[in-house]
């Protein structure tokens, strides 16, 4: 292990510290011989000293499985750290097939206050793990935790829900509190991924968050604005059809991930107690299908692939139709950049149209929503529940 | 069993069986079905956006529009909390046309916009959302074009028959614009053509006689529903937070009551003079710029009783019945328990500054305190015998607004060993700035004796959310949009606050003149305060 070394300061109002490490019990004395070198009280590049207070609120845990997602995750959490300091451990497996080894970089960063207040310090593990080991986390992982703190385990891409030693990650070895993913990211039609994370979700009552739904947070205000309007409100009873229209590979359509178009159906039927009768399945034109049933009749849905050059799986439309005494209402959520269109026709009736911002956000955003939210969120497990029901394996006998 | 008297609802309203009572419940359902709440709006953890809306600011080009409703707004809009169908439509005397208006404009938000720099793009799309109607305030002819104008943003711009009407005016104008908006009709609602409320600044009169007569006129126009009387205390974070740290946690209401409570503290000071607000301040004062409000606001949410539901008027029913029960001060009273003060010349923060008398707009020999302290009772079954201790002042030694909870001693003296003298443990809620809460009890200081030292707990806001504060204006702009009024103040509340200000001015104005200046600028106010908490043996905070 190479001694603590004061590196120079990354910000104008931080310093930092580090070490290497190739074992757990090295990097667990990698952090003890960093805080007993680090002096009570750093002069910081302004000239003023700090205490230092070593300060946690957090487990943040994030498995990546590249250099460059790790980066990406690093700039996230870094982004946080001041106002959610943690202990952050970053682990990427590498070359499994490769020799057993394990190479950490610890690093204790100090956020300066303003003036001589005290900087606020956290801690990164950044862990990777070769061979045999990166198979073997839930080995890993509980000894390096701060002990009665959150952890929080961040999975920023296809997470392996079917893997024995996912679940003794997750449920057994590190008892996380909440599991952040991006449904987005999965591999193929990302509804494998959905059935497992409802899998995860009802084995350990885990808190979710799903990046995927997070995002569409102004779609689902600019879809409830259209129902808050007295005379068009009656009509959530009476919806008869949900289409939602999303970008898809010219190559590959049916390999297009359509966990965010599924979601936008999901959250609705959440919502208005709808349950699934007919899951999900493709029809020769491309389109997916599925048929829900609600407290007074059923639903048709249809996620409906464009064809496009923008990344796959953006929604880019959403259609309600309802029908009532004779009278129907369209309701059409459209993207624009930056913003989202709702259009609310009722009959023949003078469309009302609405514009609403819907600016796109970081995954700093997300993970700061997602680091604040206390406990399961209902709205949440709810539309993820209806999303795997919808996702059901059964439903692909259609294709 | 015979049968009982006849009902006096006659047969037809005879009382039912549960059976039958439960099957006519269903078929009147079935009959007239009806869902009141939006499902779709359930759980959503996102802030509702308002209607589309036409916000018409009254005063536009003062100072405090400049430097906290147009920022407040700029920043709603860069947070895309407004929605896209707004106008602003802003009401000056100055010869504005909207280029030189929003140029203006800009100006004051590169000044005090919360978030800079102004974002170019954000200012361009915002800009031109604004637009400016000069006119006499007085005049019918302004309302008749104003009424015009609405008329055309709803045609032009969606703004769908909904307005607010802000009145960043002085209170010389509040009646006026009320009756002027009530005769061009801008004040009626009518199903399905859009609602409309006003938003009135602080000062709500000069006294009870004066509150009671603009409440008038504002109900001859405005339902209460419609009023929305803004005190910007109320919207800051931790003065929110405060009902959820009473409401939301067990640990501290068991002990918010006289038995553990020893004595409440609220301070409201402030480092700066009167700045360029010196004829405004020389008919105000500190009671009635800040006691009469703010600081009776932050005593009403601390002593309240916890409302049954969150709804604002459960919330404003628990304030004003503290507000009744704070005992009516006599001028013996006043005379014992209140003492003004005035600042004269001194340092603050480094600097040499002027004395109230020589500041822009002052009388030489002005009578007008900068400085009140006072000490509060309230009689009822939780505060009974439970001093209240407020105090506010400018030109203070730093800028600081804090509620303490300073708790009793312990009834036994266990560790009189001790070579600290023992504090009270006390709980601080900072208001401003460096939001937060602080808990400070004794612990025992390492070492083979026993010595009993204060420590504190504290939570910082800045250091455990990720979202910055709002602005005050923000928060209480957004609730008048959006129809909530549990963070402003009801026509009762303003006439209950200005019932226990009013013997404090009576007294005053009946008595001799008082010796001002006396205390120096950057002091802590006059000697004489230390005697409002030093009578029953106990002082000041130092903050």
């Amino acid at each position: 292990m190479d001694a603590a070394s004061p590196l120079l300061d990354l910000t104008p109002r931080s310093l930092a510290w580090s070490a290497r490490a190739t074992s757990v019990a090295d990097i667990e004395r990698a952090l003890a011989r960093i805080w007993a070198a680090a002096p009570d009280a750093a002069v910081g590049p302004d000239g003023e000293r700090h205490v230092v207070a070593r300060t946690s609120v957090l487990n943040f845990v994030a498995v990546a499985g590249s250099e460059e997602v790790a980066t990406r995750v690093l700039a996230a959490v870094g982004s946080l750290t001041s106002r959610h300091p943690s202990r952050t451990i970053v682990v990427e497996p590498r070359d499994a097939e490769g020799p057993r080894r394990i190479e950490a970089e610890v690093t204790a960063t100090c956020a300066l206050a303003r003036g001589a207040g005290a900087a606020v310090c956290t801690e990164t593990i950044r862990l990777r793990a070769g061979g045999d080991a990166g198979r073997h986390l839930a080995s890993i992982l509980p000894p390096l935790l701060v002990h009665d703190l959150p952890v929080t385990l961040w999975w920023p891409e296809d997470v392996p829900f079917h893997r024995p030693d996912f679940v003794a990650l997750l449920m057994h070895a590190i008892q996380a509190d909440r599991l952040v993913v991006d449904g987005s990211t999965w591999r193929g039609d990302g509804l494998a991924g959905l059935r497992g994370l409802v899998g995860a979700q009802a084995a350990s009552g885990i808190a979710i968050s799903d990046f995927a739904l997070m995002r569409q947070s102004r779609w689902r205000d600019a879809i409830a604005s259209a129902f808050d309007l007295p005379d068009l409100l009656p009509y959530l009873g009476s919806i008869r059809g949900v289409t939602v229209e999303y970008t898809a590979s010219r190559a590959d359509p049916a390999g297009t991930n359509v966990v965010r178009p599924l979601y936008h159906a999901a959250w609705i039927g959440s919502r208005l107690g709808w349950s699934a009768t007919e899951p999900l399945r493709v029809e020769p034109d491309g389109r997916r299908r599925a048929t829900l049933r609600r407290p007074r009749g059923h639903v048709e849905l249809s996620l409906v692939p464009v064809a496009s050059d923008l990344p796959g799986g953006a929604t880019t439309r959403v259609r309600i139709a309802a029908t009532r005494r004779r009278s129907r209402l369209d309701v059409e959520v459209t993207a624009r950049p930056e913003a989202v269109v709702v259009r609310a026709r009722l009959d023949d009736g003078e469309p009302s149209v609405r514009l609403h911002h819907a600016a796109r956000r970081t995954d700093a955003d997300l993970l700061a929503e997602a680091v604040e939210s206390g406990g399961r969120d209902p709205l949440t497990t709810a539309a993820i529940r209806l999303a795997g029901a919808l996702a059901e394996r059964g439903a692909e006998a259609g294709t | 069993m015979t049968d009982g008297p006849a009902s006096p609802r006659g047969p037809r309203e005879r009382p039912l069986p549960i059976r039958e009572e439960r099957l006519a419940a269903i078929g009147r359902r079935r009959r007239a079905p009806r869902t009141e709440r939006n499902p779709l709006r359930a759980g959503l953890r996102l802030e509702r956006m308002p209607d589309p809306v036409a916000i018409v600011l009254f005063g536009a080009t003062g100072d405090l529009a400049h430097r906290k409703v147009l920022p407040a707004l700029y920043q709603l809009w860069r947070s895309a909390l407004l929605p896209l169908d707004v106008r602003i439509v802003a009401m000056g005397r100055r010869p504005y046309d909207d280029s030189t208006f929003r140029q203006e404009i800009r100006v004051a938000l590169d000044a005090h916009a919360r978030v800079q720099p102004v974002d170019e793009e954000t200012w361009r799309t915002f800009a031109e959302r604004v637009e400016y109607l000069r006119g006499d305030l007085d005049a019918d002819a302004t309302y008749d074009e104003l009424a015009a104008r609405l008329e055309a943003s709803d045609r032009d711009h969606g703004t769908r028959g909904n307005r607010l009407f802000y009145l960043a005016t002085p209170a010389s104008a509040f009646a006026p614009v009320v009756q002027q908006l009530g005769r061009v009709g801008l004040d009626r609602e009518v199903s399905g053509g859009g609602w409309r409320r006003i938003v009135i600044e602080k000062p709500f009169g000069r006294d009870l006689e004066s509150a009671k007569r603009l409440n008038r006129e504002v109900a001859k126009v405005f339902r209460e529903a419609q009023v929305y009387r803004i005190d910007h205390y109320l919207g800051k974070e931790t003065v929110r937070n405060l009902l959820v740290f009473r409401f939301a946690n067990l640990i501290f209401e068991p002990l918010w009551n006289r038995r553990y409570v020893d004595h409440v503290q609220i301070t409201v000071a402030e480092s700066i003079g009167v700045e360029r607000r010196g004829a405004f301040y020389e008919e105000t004062g500190a009671t009635r710029d800040i006691l009469q409000n703010h600081l009776l606001q932050l005593l009403a949410l601390v002593a309240m009783e916890p409302p049954a539901t969150f709804d604002a008027n459960a919330l404003r029913d628990e304030k004003v019945k503290v507000l009744r029960a704070v005992v009516p001060l006599a001028d013996a009273d006043v005379a014992r328990d209140v003492v003004r003060g005035q600042y004269a010349a001194g340092w603050v923060e480094g600097e040499p500054v002027a004395g109230y008398r020589e500041e822009e707009g002052v009388d030489p020999l002005s009578e007008t305190e900068t400085f009140v302290a006072a000490r509060l009772g309230i009689d009822d079954w939780r505060w009974a015998g439970v001093p209240f201790y407020l105090r506010t002042g400018k030109r203070l030694p730093k800028r600081a607004t804090e509620i303490a909870i300073v708790f009793r001693e312990v009834p036994h003296a266990l560790f009189r060993g001790s070579r600290s003298d023992p504090e009270p443990d006390l709980l601080a809620l900072r208001i401003q700035p460096d939001e937060g809460i602080l808990l400070r009890f004794g612990a025992k200081v390492p070492g083979l004796d026993v010595d009993v030292r204060a420590v504190n707990m504290d939570f910082g806001y800045g250091t455990s959310f990720s979202v910055d504060s709002p602005d005050a204006y923000e928060t209480l702009m957004l609730d008048a949009l959006l129809g909530d009024q549990s963070l402003f103040t009801r026509a009762d509340e303003v006439e209950e606050a200005w019932r226990i200000v009013r013997p404090i001015v009576d007294a005053w104005v009946a008595g001799p003149p008082p010796e001002f200046p006396d205390y120096a600028a950057g002091s802590w106010g006059p000697a004489a305060a230390d005697a409002v908490p030093g009578r029953d043996g106990r002082r000041w905070r130092r903050i």
